[in-house]
């Protein structure tokens, strides 16, 4: 249920970056992190699958 | 799809055979690079449908051939100047995908009287100098990791990408298109772009590498010094910077999108439909990192 909600905040969140075309606000996400949430932040951005970053059309 | 991979690899492969039967194999490997079909063979469909013109089926495959060794080559000659070659034996090789390109390209420029291949060498041979300036650039930020100016970026980027442009000028030639700076900028725009998706993506493979891409010397020339793999993984991950970065290029994207229905109505749906595609795999990457935010500062 929380991971749905979270979802859809981030989704509405990537909406409104996109539209004010500013990402600044997300800083404010992390900034009460302790240590160890950042660590966790990390490791699981770390898990995540970049590849859709790179275009199989590519010319270089 | 299945089926049309089978086609390119086949005629792809048929051709280095005829031509290299001894190396084709190996040839056929760097031309794929260990994707599932050789890199470009889908550059010349995309190209025909931004300009809005359809060439015969022979002249066709013949480009496709040609385009795909002129990739290989560009891909095989960045290796060898960055010094990241896998096997150094393979720059042999160099003159192999050259000598076939040319071949290719010349058995469609002189059966052709549409083509003015005077004309069409010389812009042949400037684009060739542009890679080469384009080439020495990139080397020249990669041993200055704190400089950063983006409009040399842009050129160094695209003009290590310009093959593109070369099968621009070919196909126009073939179609009659004598202004072709509206589809030149599409493709520079859109190589560009990529690229700094490629770099967001790929900046821990090219940290360890000590491939310095404008994405680190941005962020080294920031601190004014090289930042360490944690340093960098804090930098990106837990500020807004990835996200700024992959808005950049969402933004970027849109406005090549722009430029190309300024083309002409029903140019370059093929491309447009891939970067309205590339744009919404972003979004969910993006939404995945902000989710992971989320999440933890629930907890």
């Amino acid at each position: 249920m929380e991971n749905q909600s979270n979802k859809s905040i981030a989704q509405n969140l990537v909406d409104r970056i996109i539209a004010d075309n500013d990402a600044t606000k997300i800083e404010e996400l992390i900034i009460n992190a302790n240590d160890s949430k950042k660590k966790n932040i990390i490791a699981s951005i770390k898990k995540l699958d970049m590849s859709p970053l790179s275009t199989p059309v590519a010319c270089s | 799809m299945e089926k049309n991979n089978a086609t390119n690899n086949e005629f792809i492969l048929d051709a280095l055979r005829t031509t290299y039967p001894k190396d084709a194999e190996v040839l056929f490997k760097l031309c794929t690079h260990g994707l599932q079909q050789p890199l470009g063979v889908d550059h010349p469909q995309i190209i025909q449908d931004l300009i809005g013109t359809k060439l015969n089926q022979s002249e066709f495959k013949k480009i496709q051939v040609g385009y795909v060794m002129i990739t290989a080559y560009y891909f095989l000659l960045d290796a060898v100047a960055d010094g990241h070659l896998e096997d150094n034996l393979n720059s042999l090789y160099l003159t192999h995908f050259l000598t076939l390109a040319c071949q290719k390209f010349d058995e469609v420029i002189f059966t052709n009287p549409k083509i003015d291949f005077k004309n069409f060498n010389s812009t042949f041979q400037q684009l060739v100098s542009e890679n080469a300036e384009a080439i020495r650039l990139e080397n020249k930020f990669s041993s200055n990791p704190f400089t950063f100016s983006e409009e040399e970026e842009y050129s160094s980027i695209v003009g290590r990408s310009n093959s593109s442009i070369i099968l621009l000028e070919l196909i126009a030639s073939l179609s009659d298109r004598t202004n072709k700076y509206d589809v030149k900028e599409v493709l520079r725009d859109f190589a560009f772009f990529v690229q700094l998706g490629d770099d967001l993506a790929d900046w821990r493979d090219d940290y360890k590498a000590h491939k310095y891409s404008s994405f680190l010397r941005e962020l080294f020339s920031k601190h004014s010094r090289i930042l360490t793999e944690n340093e960098l993984e804090e930098e990106i991950y837990l500020s807004n910077i990835f996200e700024s970065r992959a808005l950049k290029v969402i933004k970027g994207l849109e406005n090549t999108i722009k430029k190309i229905e300024a083309i002409g109505e029903g140019n370059g749906n093929y491309l447009k439909l891939l970067i309205q595609n590339q744009i919404e795999k972003i979004k969910v990457l993006m939404t995945q990192v902000i989710e992971i935010k989320l999440h933890f500062n629930n907890v």
